[in-house]
């Protein structure tokens, strides 16, 4: 029987902390890339004459319907065997694309129920004052929109922060992959994972203490609490 | 002749809620648009700001003629901009201040700078008694600033007719006032309106004529003396006695 060694984990969690550019990076890029997909993809499924309707409901519920990590090794190493080009596509690259897709899936439908919300009268009236329906949207009914999806799209970024513990799998040296090594390197399981888990959940924390913020920045844009 | 709309026909499935209107408005003229619940008084003047595609009809207004069932959305566009709608739940936007709400259209079409678009809000605001309130958000007023500020929104875009449905109706009574003494001096500086009113008194006060509207059609038209204190029309008189045996429109 061991017992939890300080140094140990002080030592673990520096070595852990080489892994964070990576993890921030790719949580972050793929926030971003969904952010604007999961955005276009909500605004197309309203639209009423959508052609790509029906394949956009499909992709959406295959996103959510289908662990994160079979997507990683769909893509990265399943696809590669159709289509060769796609292997020049390293890990880090397809880490953040195929998390971009998975956070899109779950933007889009926290960007749905937002817009659908938010009162048609404020999309009539923006139309009243000489706006076209897309500058409607742009100015009026989307950062409505997004206020009210503020606490839904936290839930996305935590989750693709998560998400990204599994990108090691592909052989990224992110805050997992160097743990896994560490923890490899010197049969110190407890205190390389105890940290790992650490650094996870201050990441979650951060998260959501900016969340909040936010959340509370657009609600005094509003003059308060209450809606209009 | 500001406006004038011909033929209008606009069904809702297979329900046809009205019938072949027509309406015109000569400049400076307010005309007053009664009737009862679900005569289709609302649904007459989306069709005519476009909010609801008509089924027929014909519209000319200003330099722009157009069949009002084939308008595409540019057409639809250029009529909205000679238009200005007071929303009877006022309809303002939740995420702009008051004077943000006043400034938006003249803003998002480019038509004046922003220092000029917010000199124009602040003595439209100042106008309808809500200088000092610039900063101020919609949740932050009374539903009687929030009318007054639907119609200063619908001022500063310096449309050629205001069409206004109900401004009224969704205010409790102590904020009525306040909101008619605004109308009553657009009326009295010649703006050309159409105005959905329950308020009989208001409209025999400020309309130069009087349409009725029952069951999809214009049943009676006529000057406020004409048609509201001697209605000729069965069903008018009807309507009348209704309204003035205290049926409110407050629903
Ligand atoms: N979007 C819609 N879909 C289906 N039916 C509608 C729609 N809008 C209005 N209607 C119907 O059209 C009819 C006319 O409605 P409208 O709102 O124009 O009446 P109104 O004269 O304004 O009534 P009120 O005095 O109650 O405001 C009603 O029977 C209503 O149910
Ligand atoms: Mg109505």
């Amino acid at each position: 029987m061991g017992s939890f060694d300080l140094t140990v984990f002080l030592r673990a969690f520096r070595t852990i902390m080489r892994g964070l550019p990576v993890t921030a990076l790719a949580a972050v890029a793929a926030m971003a890339a969904a952010l604007v997909l999961g955005t276009l993809i909500a605004l197309v499924r309203r639209s009423p004459q959508a052609v790509g309707k029906r394949l956009l409901t499909a992709y959406v519920s295959f996103f959510r319907g289908t662990p994160l990590m079979v997507q990683l090794f769909l893509f990265y190493f399943g696809l590669p065997q159709l289509f060769p080009a796609l292997s020049t596509i390293g890990p880090l690259g397809a880490s953040i694309l195929v998390m971009s897709l998975n956070g899109s899936a779950y933007v889009s439908e926290a960007v749905r129920s937002s817009l659908a919300s938010v009162d048609p009268v404020q999309m009539e009236a923006a139309l009243s004052v000489g706006m076209g329906k897309s500058q409607a949207m742009a100015r009026i009914v989307l950062p409505q929109a997004f206020r009210i999806a503020v606490p839904p799209l936290g839930n996305t970024f935590i989750g693709l922060i998560q998400g990204t513990a599994l990108t090691f799998m592909l052989g990224l040296r992110d805050v997992m992959g160097m743990a896994k090594m560490g923890a490899a390197a010197s049969y110190r399981f407890f205190e390389f994972y105890l940290a790992v888990g650490l650094v996870y959940w201050l990441l979650a924390a951060g998260a959501t203490w900016f969340n909040r913020r936010l959340e509370m920045r657009l609600s005094l844009g509003h003059g308060g609490h209450d809606g209009a | 002749m500001v406006l004038e709309m011909k033929g209008l026909v606009k069904n809702f499935g297979n329900h046809r809620v009205l019938d072949g209107v027509d309406l015109h408005l000569k400049e400076g003229e307010v005309v007053a648009l009664i009737g009862p619940s679900g005569s289709g008084k609302s649904t007459m003047l989306r069709c005519l700001d476009f909010l609801e595609q008509a089924n027929q009809g014909f519209l000319e207004i200003d330099d722009i003629a157009l069949d009002m069932s084939q308008a595409t959305e540019r057409e639809a566009l250029a009529v909205r901009r000679k238009l200005s709608m007071v929303f009877q739940h006022y309809g303002l936007f939740a995420n702009r201040t008051v004077l943000g709400n006043v400034t938006e259209g003249l803003l998002a079409q480019k038509t004046l700078s922003r220092e000029e678009a917010e000199e124009r809000g602040r003595q439209l605001l100042a106008r309808v008694g809500l200088a000092g309130r610039e900063e101020s958000y919609p949740n932050q007023l009374s539903g009687g600033q929030k009318q007054r500020v639907g119609i200063a929104r619908a001022l500063a875009l310096e449309p050629k007719a205001v069409l206004l449905d109900e401004p009224t109706s969704a205010l409790d009574p102590e904020w009525v006032g306040e909101v008619l003494q605004v109308i009553r001096s657009l009326a009295s500086e010649k703006r050309s309106m159409v105005i959905v009113t329950h308020e009989i008194a208001f409209a025999r006060e400020i309309a130069n004529r009087v349409l009725f509207l029952d069951e999809g059609k214009i049943a009676a038209q006529g000057s406020p003396e004409e048609l509201l204190e001697n209605p000729k029309h069965p069903r008018l008189q009807a309507f009348l006695t209704g309204m003035l045996g205290g049926v409110s429109d407050r629903g």
